[in-house]
């Protein structure tokens, strides 16, 4: 592996979790993409960062968390209690 | 997913704003405030870990938001005014009185995902890593996340759950840029690392590789 070659994977690992949320200026996420095409550590790196991501977001959602109707009429409610206390 | 960045028109928003009686603003905040209760309620869920403190949190807010709906500028994203109410509400009242934790979307694949088939270097596998956390039980993956300190957990929800942007979650949680990357990074890593410890104790992946 030449210095080079190094210092890119470095760059890379610093930047990956900002190029997987779309967080990055054009040029790094270029230089990202091109490296990790032929790099396969960093492109594992990328893998199991992403991974990560749609874990959190699949575990965090599968709940279903609907909202209880009652919540609902009850903010509903307060809103209105608080409009009526405003205009008094 | 991306909020909508458009710079509001100050001109514009403040001469709806001066022109808008009180009616309108209340008809204004039912239309454009209420329809946001379900995301509100998910990550109230999510943030205080139970239902009914989640309903109390979500109630709290609207109480707080419908208050100070005046000061919102119209145009920008009430999204991220929300949640950054939300937030504020959490950390200032229940989390102090936080109980101890109980116990996909469409997938799409991007150019540089196919580059592991086309790599000549490739060995064609993804790493064992990956492969352990596709098959990570949901229970495990959160209670992982409530291991995390709440200014970490919050990073983490808001990006990768919520789908802020950066420089949202930096108005949401009312820090810097900088600080919002480090806290996802740190909040990530250990995450990532705690994740790792489970896999490696039931011999899913082998002992401590590379980073």
């Amino acid at each position: 592996m030449t210095d080079e070659h190094a210092k890119e994977c470095e760059m890379v690992l610093e930047h990956v979790q900002g190029f997987l949320d779309n967080e990055l200026d054009s040029a790094t996420e270029e230089a990202i993409r091109a490296h990790i095409a032929i790099c396969e550590p960093c492109l594992d790196q990328a893998e199991v960062w992403m991974a990560l991501k749609t874990l959190v977001k699949k575990a965090c959602t599968s709940e279903g968390a609907q909202v209880p109707e009652s919540l609902v009429s009850r903010v509903w409610f307060r809103v209105s209690t608080m409009r009526i206390e405003k205009r008094a | 997913m991306k909020l909508e960045t458009t710079t509001p028109d100050p001109s514009r928003s403040e001469i709806q704003l001066a022109d808008e009686t009180p009616d309108e603003r209340d008809a204004r905040f039912e239309r454009d405030a209420m329809p946001l209760i379900d995301s509100l309620y998910g990550a109230a869920l999510r943030m205080t870990r139970n239902p009914s403190d989640a309903e109390d949190l979500v109630q709290d807010t609207y109480a707080r938001a419908y208050s100070a709906f005046h000061q919102f500028t119209p145009g920008t994203n009430l999204k991220a005014w929300l949640y950054r109410i939300l937030t504020n509400t959490y950390i200032n009242s229940y989390r102090k009185a936080q109980r101890a934790p109980q116990i996909s979307d469409g997938e799409q694949i991007e150019d540089w995902q196919l580059a592991r088939a086309e790599s000549h270097t490739s060995t064609g596998f993804r790493s064992a890593e990956v492969e352990a956390l596709e098959s990570m039980p949901d229970s495990i993956v959160t209670e992982a996340l409530n291991g995390l300190s709440d200014d970490f957990r919050m990073a983490v929800l808001l990006a990768d759950v919520e789908g802020f942007s950066y420089k949202e979650i930096a108005q949401i949680m009312g820090t810097p840029i900088g600080t919002v990357m480090s806290r996802l990074n740190r909040g990530r890593g250990q995450l990532r690392d705690k994740l790792r410890d489970y896999a490696t104790e039931r011999g899913l992946i082998g002992r401590r590789q590379n980073p």
